[in-house]
C-alpha cells in the first residue's frame, strides 16, 4: 500500500470509528440523557447512571416537566419512589431531583433550577442532619461574601439560574458541551458496554424519574448478607460523627444551609408552591451514633432551627415533618454476621430507608391510603404537634430496653 | 498546554504545523524557526506566562556564555573558557538549586539545628530540570568543542522546541539543529507526518487509556497510606504494581507523543524507553529506562567523577553518587534521595555479582530459562520496591506500604470475593486469610489491570520495535540502539490495512478518553 493510500484509509477509518462510537453512546444512552426509555434486555436498566445523576438530572427534570419534585440526597432517592401509588393523585408526575453526596446548598440550587425551568407545583424536600452539621470557621467579613456562596463547579453550570437567581447565560452552551462530551467520551463507551452487559436483575439502576431502586444492594445482601451493608455504613458514620467541633450554625446562629432553607421557604411562598419538608428517618443505630458522639444537642438544635425557619418565613403554608424518631419502624435488630436476617425491615442500612418505609411516610405526609395493612404513624407533624424532646427521650429508653 | 488535550491536538499542533511549513516555503527558514520558537514559548507559557521570564533569562544567559566559550576556544584561551564554563555551571545549578531545592534545604536545616529560617513559597517552574540539564550539556559540549551555535533563534529552538520541552527526551544540541538545517529539512513530507501521527497515536493511547486507567488503582492506595492506617498484603502489592505500570505507560507514552510530534516536523528525537520492565538485571534496566537521562548522568556526572577508571571501589562509589544525584534530580525530598540511593545500591550489587559470576564461572546459568525468569522476577520486584519510595509522599507513607507488601499487616481480601468462593473461602479463612468490607470491585480491577498491562509490557514490542522500518535505529554515536529482536512480521508497522485499523482505533479511542484530562507524572520533576 502506498503512503498516500494508507493516509486516506487512516483518515477514513478515524472518521467511521468516531461516528460509530458516538452512535453507540447515543443508542445505549447509559446516563439517561438522550432518551427516557430503553429497550428491555438491551438498555432499559441504567447501572452507570448511578454515578452521573449530577450530569443528567438537571436536564431531565426540565424535559420531564413534573408537577412534583422530591429534593434531597441519596436517602429520598432510594426511599421515595416517584411511581408509588401513595402519592396523591393531584401531585401528578413526580420527579426525584435527588443527588447522592450533594450538600444541602447544592440540593437547593438544583431545586431553584427546577422551579425556574418547569411548572412544578409541589416540592417535597427531604433534609438530613448530616448535611447541616459542619465545622464552622467563618470570618465575619467572609461570611458577608458567602451568604449565598459563589460556587462555579460543573454541577452549578447546569442550572438555568445563577447564584443571584438571574438567568445563567451560559446554560445552553454548557448543555451542548455536556451532551457533546457525553457522546464523544470513552467513559460513556465503557458505560454503554457495561449497560448492555449488565441487564440482569440485581444491578444498580436509576429510573427515568430519578429513583434509585437499590437493586445493587440486593446483590450484596444475596451474597454477603445485609450485615455487610450495616457494618460498612456504621463505620462511615462513626468516622463522620467522630469529628470534633461540628455545629449546625455559627455563633450568630447562621449557616449556609439555614440560609438556603430560608430562601426555599420564601421562594415557595412567593411562587405559591406547596412545600413539604421532612427530616429523613434513620435506623436507631444511626441515632445512637449521634448520641454516643455527643451531637444529640446539635440534633435537637437542628430540629428547632427547622421549626423556627418554617414558622418565621413559611406563613403557615409549609408542611414540616419529623421522621427521625425512635419508633417501631426504626428500632429493629441489627443484622449480624452468621445469624443473618436476610432483609432488615425498613432499612437497607442505618442511613438509607427502603421504599416500603417511604410509602408509609407518604401516607403520613399527604394523608393518603395505599397500604392494605394498617400501620401506625411513622413521623410527627411538627407544625401541629411541635417538638417534644422529653417524650422522644422516654420512647427511646423504652424501645431500646426491648432490644 | 498538554499533549493530551483538545486544544493541543485540534488547534495548536495543526496551526503550528501549517504556519511553520508555509513560512519556510514562502519566506525563509529563519523566519520559520523564529515562528517555531515563538509557538514553543506560547506552548510553555500556556501553563503560567510568568514561567517564561525565567526560561528566557536562562536561555539568554546560557546563549551568551556559550557564544563566548566558542570565541575563547577559537582564540585558544582555554583557561578563560574554563572559567566561563564554571560560571555557566554555577549559574544553571544555582537557578535549579534555588527553585527546586532551597525550601528542602532550609526546612531540613531548621529541623537539624533547631533554627527558624523563614522561606517564602517558591513555585517550581515547569520543566526547569529538563531545560537546565539540556543547557548544562550544551555548555560542556561547547567547551569540549563538540558543538557550537551562533544564532540566538537556533539556540532558543534547541532549548524550547515544544515536543521535548516539558519532559524530554533530553536532547543534545548537535543531534537537533543539524536536522532542522539539513537539505529539505523544512519541507513537509507525508511519510514523516503519517509516521509521526501514528507514533503519537500509540503514545496517546498509552497515556490516556493505559496509564490513566491503571492510575485509578494506584492513587487510592498511596493516598490511604497517608492516613497512617495499615495496608494489607494484596492491597499494597496491587497499588505498588499499579503505580509501576502507570509510571511506565505515562512517561513512555509522553515520550512517544514527543517523538511523534517532532517527527511530524521532520525531526527524529532520541528514544527514551526500550521495554525497561523486560530487564533481567538493574544495569539493563537503566539502559532501557529514561535513556536520555541515563545518558546525561553517565556522560556528565559518572564520567566526570572518574567512571570506572580508578578501580572497582571508586567505580562503585561513583555509581552510588551518580544515582543519588539522579534521585535528587527528580525532586527535593528524602524519598527521592532514598530511591536514588537504593538504585545505587542495586547497581553496586549487580556489578559485584557480575564480577563474582565471572570469577566463579557461573555464566552458564544465564542459559537456563528458570534462572532467567528468576533474574527477571528479582529485578522487577526490586524496581517495584523502588517505585514505592519514589511515589510515596513521605517516608512514613512508603514504610506503611512496604510493611503491607511484606505481610506485616496480614493478608486480607474483600468479603464480597470470599463470599463468592463457596467452600474455598472456608479453607482460606482457616489458613489465616482475613476479610474486609467493601472494595471488592476495586480489588478485582486492580489485579485485572495489573496482569493485563504486565502482559503488554512483557509480551508486546515497544514503539521503537514496532516502527523499526521507519525510525532511526542508532543513537547519536552511531551505535545500534538495541537488538531489534525477532518479531513476528505482523507486529512490525507497515502501510497496510491492519495497521491502519489498529492505529486509527488507538487514536480515536484515546481522543475519546480526553474528557478526563490528567497531567503527566514527569511534569512534576
Amino acid at each position: 500500500m502506498t503512503i498516500k493510500k494508507y493516509t486516506y484509509l487512516f483518515i477514513t477509518l478515524c472518521f467511521i470509528l468516531t461516528i460509530s462510537l458516538a452512535t453507540l453512546n447515543y443508542i445505549v444512552d447509559p446516563y439517561i440523557l438522550f432518551q427516557p426509555q430503553g429497550i428491555f434486555g438491551f438498555n432499559s436498566k441504567k447501572p452507570a447512571a448511578a454515578a452521573r445523576s449530577r450530569l443528567s438530572k438537571p436536564y431531565n427534570v426540565i424535559k420531564v416537566n413534573p408537577k412534583t419534585i422530591v429534593v434531597g440526597n441519596s436517602r429520598p432517592e432510594m426511599g421515595l419512589d416517584p411511581k408509588s401509588s401513595c402519592w396523591p393523585d393531584q401531585y401528578g408526575t413526580v420527579y426525584s431531583l435527588t443527588f447522592p453526596g450533594a450538600g444541602f446548598y447544592a440540593q437547593v440550587r438544583a431545586l431553584l433550577h427546577a422551579v425556574e425551568g418547569t411548572n412544578v407545583e409541589n416540592i417535597v424536600l427531604a433534609v438530613d442532619f448530616s448535611d447541616f452539621l459542619y465545622k464552622r470557621q467563618y470570618e465575619k467579613s467572609f461570611k458577608k461574601e458567602i451568604i449565598w456562596p459563589k460556587n462555579n463547579s460543573e454541577f452549578f453550570k447546569r442550572f438555568l439560574i445563577d447564584i443571584n437567581g438571574k438567568e445563567n447565560k451560559n446554560y445552553y452552551l454548557n448543555k451542548v458541551q455536556d451532551y457533546t462530551m457525553t457522546l464523544f467520551s470513552l467513559d460513556t463507551i465503557n458505560d454503554s458496554i457495561y449497560t448492555i452487559m449488565a441487564q440482569g436483575n440485581n444491578v444498580a439502576d436509576r429510573t427515568e424519574l430519578g429513583f434509585n431502586p437499590a437493586k445493587d444492594y440486593l446483590e450484596i445482601i444475596h451474597f454477603e448478607g445485609s450485615w455487610v451493608l450495616f457494618e460498612q455504613k456504621h463505620g462511615d458514620l462513626v468516622k463522620r460523627f467522630s469529628k470534633k467541633g461540628m455545629t449546625i450554625y455559627d455563633s450568630d446562629q447562621w449557616s449556609i444551609e439555614l440560609e438556603a432553607l430560608k430562601r426555599v421557604v420564601e421562594m415557595a411562598e412567593r411562587e405559591n408552591i406547596q412545600l413539604t419538608i421532612f427530616i429523613n428517618p434513620y435506623h436507631y443505630s444511626y441515632l445512637e451514633i449521634i448520641h454516643d458522639k455527643g451531637y444529640w444537642g446539635e440534633f435537637k438544635n437542628f430540629k428547632k432551627s427547622l421549626v423556627d425557619t418554617v414558622a418565621k418565613y413559611g406563613k403557615g403554608k409549609v408542611g414540616l415533618w419529623d421522621f427521625s424518631l425512635y419508633s417501631e419502624y426504626t428500632v429493629t435488630p441489627i443484622p449480624k454476621k452468621g445469624s443473618e436476617l436476610k432483609k432488615t425491615s425498613f432499612f437497607w442500612e442505618p442511613a438509607h430507608y427502603k421504599k416500603e418505609l417511604g410509602d408509609l411516610m407518604l401516607e403520613d405526609l399527604f394523608d393518603t391510603k395505599c397500604n392494605k395493612k394498617q400501620f401506625n404513624l411513622v413521623g410527627i407533624n411538627l407544625n401541629k404537634a411541635g417538638i417534644d424532646f422529653d417524650k422522644q427521650d422516654k420512647i427511646r429508653v423504652k424501645l431500646l430496653n426491648t432490644m | 498546554m498538554l499533549f493530551n488535550s483538545y486544544i493541543f491536538i485540534f488547534a495548536f499542533l495543526p496551526v503550528t504545523f501549517v504556519i511553520y511549513f508555509l513560512l519556510a516555503r514562502h519566506i525563509n527558514g529563519e523566519v520559520a524557526i523564529t515562528f517555531l520558537v515563538l509557538a514553543s514559548l506560547f506552548f510553555y507559557g500556556w501553563w503560567n506566562p510568568i514561567y517564561l521570564v525565567l526560561m528566557l533569562f536562562s536561555i539568554g544567559v546560557n546563549y551568551f556564555i556559550g557564544e563566548n566559550i566558542v570565541s575563547l576556544r577559537f582564540s585558544e584561551q582555554l583557561q578563560k573558557a574554563k572559567v566561563l564554563l564554571t560560571i555557566g555551571l554555577i549559574f544553571n545549578l544555582g537557578l535549579l538549586g534555588y527553585f527546586k531545592y532551597a525550601t528542602f534545604i532550609i526546612e531540613n536545616t531548621n529541623q537539624i539545628f533547631g533554627l527558624n529560617i523563614q522561606t517564602s513559597q517558591i513555585i517550581l517552574p515547569l520543566a526547569i530540570s529538563f531545560f537546565t540539564f539540556q543547557q548544562i550539556a550544551y555548555l560542556i559540549d561547547t567547551y569540549k568543542g563538540i558543538t557550537k551555535e551562533f544564532k540566538f533563534t537556533h539556540y532558543a529552538l534547541f532549548v524550547t522546541f515544544f515536543p521535548q520541552l516539558i519532559a524530554g527526551p533530553i536532547v543534545h544540541h548537535k543531534e537537533m539543529l543539524p536536522q532542522f538545517m539539513c537539505l529539505n529539512g523544512m519541507k513537509p513530507k507525508l511519510d514523516n507526518v503519517i509516521i509521526g501521527v501514528n507514533i503519537f497515536a500509540l503514545g496517546l493511547f498509552k497515556k490516556v487509556i493505559l496509564a490513566d486507567g491503571v492510575a485509578n488503582y494506584s492513587t487510592p492506595v498511596f493516598d490511604a497510606s497517608l492516613s497512617g492506617d495499615p495496608i494489607s498484603f494484596f492491597v499494597a502489592w496491587g497499588g505498588a504494581l499499579a503505580y509501576t505500570l502507570q509510571l511506565y505507560f505515562d512517561f513512555s507514552g509522553y515520550s512517544d507523543m514527543a517523538i511523534g510530534i517532532a517527527r511530524i516536523f521532520g525531526i527524529q528525537l532520541p528514544i527514551n524507553f526500550f521495554s525497561p520492565y523486560k530487564s533481567r538485571n538493574i544495569i539493563e534496566f537503566w539502559r532501557r529506562w529514561h535513556m536520555t537521562l541515563s545518558r546525561f548522568l553517565r556522560d556528565y556526572i559518572y564520567f566526570t567523577l572518574g567512571g570506572n577508571r580508578k578501580g572497582n571501589v571508586r567505580r562503585y562509589i561513583n555509581l552510588f553518587i551518580t544515582m543519588l544525584l539522579g534521585g535528587l534530580w527528580h525532586g527535593a525530598g528524602w524519598t527521592f534521595l532514598l530511591w536514588g540511593g537504593l538504585h545505587g545500591g542495586y547497581l553496586i550489587i549487580n556489578h559485584a555479582w557480575l564480577f563474582l559470576k565471572k570469577q566463579t564461572k557461573l555464566e552458564y546459568l544465564d542459559k537456563i530459562y528458570l534462572w532467567q525468569f528468576s533474574c527477571w522476577l528479582l529485578t522487577f520486584v526490586s524496581i517495584i520496591n523502588g517505585w514505592v519510595l519514589f511515589r510515596a509522599e513521605n517516608i512514613d507513607s512508603a514504610v506503611i506500604i512496604l510493611k503491607g507488601m511484606y505481610g506485616v499487616n496480614g493478608i486480607a481480601v474483600p468479603n464480597g470475593i470470599i463470599a463468592r468462593l463457596g467452600g474455598l473461602s472456608e479453607i482460606l479463612q482457616a489458613l489465616g486469610m482475613k476479610t474486609y468490607i467493601g472494595g471488592g470491585m476495586d480489588f478485582i480491577f486492580t489485579y485485572l489491570w495489573g496482569i493485563s498491562l504486565l502482559g503488554i509490557v512483557l509480551l508486546m514490542p515497544n514503539t521503537q520495535q514496532i516502527m523499526q522500518n521507519f525510525s532511526r535505529q542508532e543513537n547519536m554515536e552511531g551505535n545500534a540502539i538495541f537488538d531489534k529482536g525477532l518479531l513476528p512480521s505482523i507486529l512490525i508497522f507497515r502501510f497496510n490495512i491492519v495497521w491502519a485499523i489498529v492505529l486509527s482505533a488507538a487514536l480515536i479511542i484515546a481522543i475519546f478518553g480526553l474528557t478526563r484530562v490528567s497531567e503527566f507524572l514527569y511534569f512534576q520533576f
